[in-house]
């Protein structure tokens, strides 16, 4: 029996498989929209966006193979649901002093979120939970179980409490750096964000600077922040 | 009025990001040794993308214009890969999804492997030319965008390719 056309042989073996590629509207594909299209303006806003996480993108340019959470560590964001879905429309906020499921107060009371079970301009209680990535998402609920029905770890409120402070003001100085507009070298970055992270106080006592070299194709730094590890990684990107 | 216009170009990139997302994803892993350098890829398609957003917007084909993207900074990552165990690997974790007795199986399965063997010995163009037809299934002119050639050259690339391929798959050596 003659064999078959090996062209024919490989249209039939897709090396990818479709079902396990993120769609379009996932949390990742999400991200890497929003960190393209904020590129030089500040990604974070007092009015929530439909999704901001500056940390979240870089953590899919360069990182995410490097980091891993396993609690409630990324205080640059939290995300608001507005159902107990992990599809369902969702807000990204910046917590205020303390990282608590109250950050997602506003989103509700602006009507930003809506929920057929929840009046216009109502909050409705929070059950908070933790993201693989560490990041707080607030679900409109009042059930204990929910984040075990979603796959995802309970949050404690006050977690972190004294220390997120310092830790969003340390990362509202690295986006600004990072997003001036300009290719920052590796080591120069590493050099600068040595000093912030001594002038951010006992919050960051501790803490680590590990640069990886830049190359031609990737000459300019960023930045990705692993509290679990009290490590901040410079990583070297693609030039804007 | 300036406030407008980006919001409209965020507008529209938008569109075209979400129709575009998900096939870029699957061809950059195709190609990509891992997964995360497939997301590095990604994420420096649709860079581009934004910043030459005028051209992309305008383009015929947007998908194929972002392939094009994609596979020239694929390409000046791949020197040097090991192409042949990459892929092997990746055929051997992610399979092909069918449900055939042991024996056809462990049969099509080295059927492919073969063939994906074959595949890598030839020239990295003949190999990404016959890739864009057999899984992203485009057309000679798509392709032609990708590559930067004529329809007619490209079809004419791809029948000589895929005798390559036919000679490799056959002989077990190169193709070229």
């Amino acid at each position: 029996m003659p064999e078959r056309d090996p062209y024919e042989i490989l249209r039939d073996n897709d090396p990818v498989d479709l079902t396990r590629v993120a769609s379009s509207r996932s949390l990742e594909a999400d991200a890497l929209l929003t960190m393209i299209t904020t590129q030089g303006k500040s990604p974070w806003s007092r009015r929530p966006l439909r999704i901001a996480l500056a940390v979240a993108a870089v953590f899919l340019l360069v990182a995410a193979t490097w980091i891993v959470y396993r609690s409630v560590t990324n205080v640059q964001g939290v995300l608001c649901y507005s159902t107990v879905d992990l599809d369902s429309d969702r807000a990204a906020v910046r917590p205020e002093d303390t990282l608590s499921t109250q950050a997602c107060t506003s989103p509700w009371e602006e009507g930003v979120l809506t929920n057929p079970n929840v009046e216009q301009g109502e909050v409705p209680p929070f059950v908070g939970c933790v993201t693989e990535e560490g990041i707080l998402a607030v679900f409109p609920s009042a059930n204990a179980s929910t984040c075990a029905s979603l796959g995802l770890a309970p949050f404690e409120e006050g977690t972190l409490e004294s220390d997120s402070s310092a830790a969003i003001e340390l990362q509202d100085q690295l986006v600004k750096y990072f997003s001036a507009g300009q290719c920052r070298d590796v080591d120069i970055a590493a050099a600068d964000i040595g000093r912030m992270l001594s002038e951010a106080g006992d919050a960051f006592e501790g803490w680590r600077i590990e640069a990886h070299a830049a190359t031609s194709s990737r000459p300019c730094a960023s930045f990705s922040m692993d509290y679990s590890n009290s490590t901040l990684y410079i990583i070297p990107i693609p030039e804007l | 009025m300036a406030a407008n216009l980006s919001d409209q170009k965020a507008a529209r990139f938008e569109d075209l990001y979400r129709e575009t997302y998900e096939p870029v994803v699957a061809y950059c892993r195709r190609r990509a040794r891992s997964h995360h350098e497939a997301e590095e890829v990604v994420s420096t398609t649709f860079l581009v993308a934004w910043r030459r957003f005028d051209d992309f917007a305008s383009a015929e084909l947007p998908l194929a214009w972002l392939y094009a993207v994609a596979y020239r900074s694929l390409s000046n990552q791949r020197r040097g890969w090991g192409r042949r165990s990459a892929l092997k690997k990746r055929l051997q974790i992610e399979g092909t999804g069918s449900v055939q007795s042991p024996d056809r199986e462990a049969e099509a399965r080295l059927e492919a492997s073969r063939a994906f063997e074959a595949l890598a010995t030839l020239s990295n163009y003949d190999q990404e030319i016959i890739r864009l037809a057999a899984f992203e299934d485009l057309a000679y002119e798509a392709i032609g965008v990708v590559v930067g050639k004529s329809v007619d050259a490209v079809r004419s690339d791809i029948f000589r390719a895929r005798q390559r391929l036919r000679r490799a798959f056959d002989g077990g050596g190169s193709g070229s």
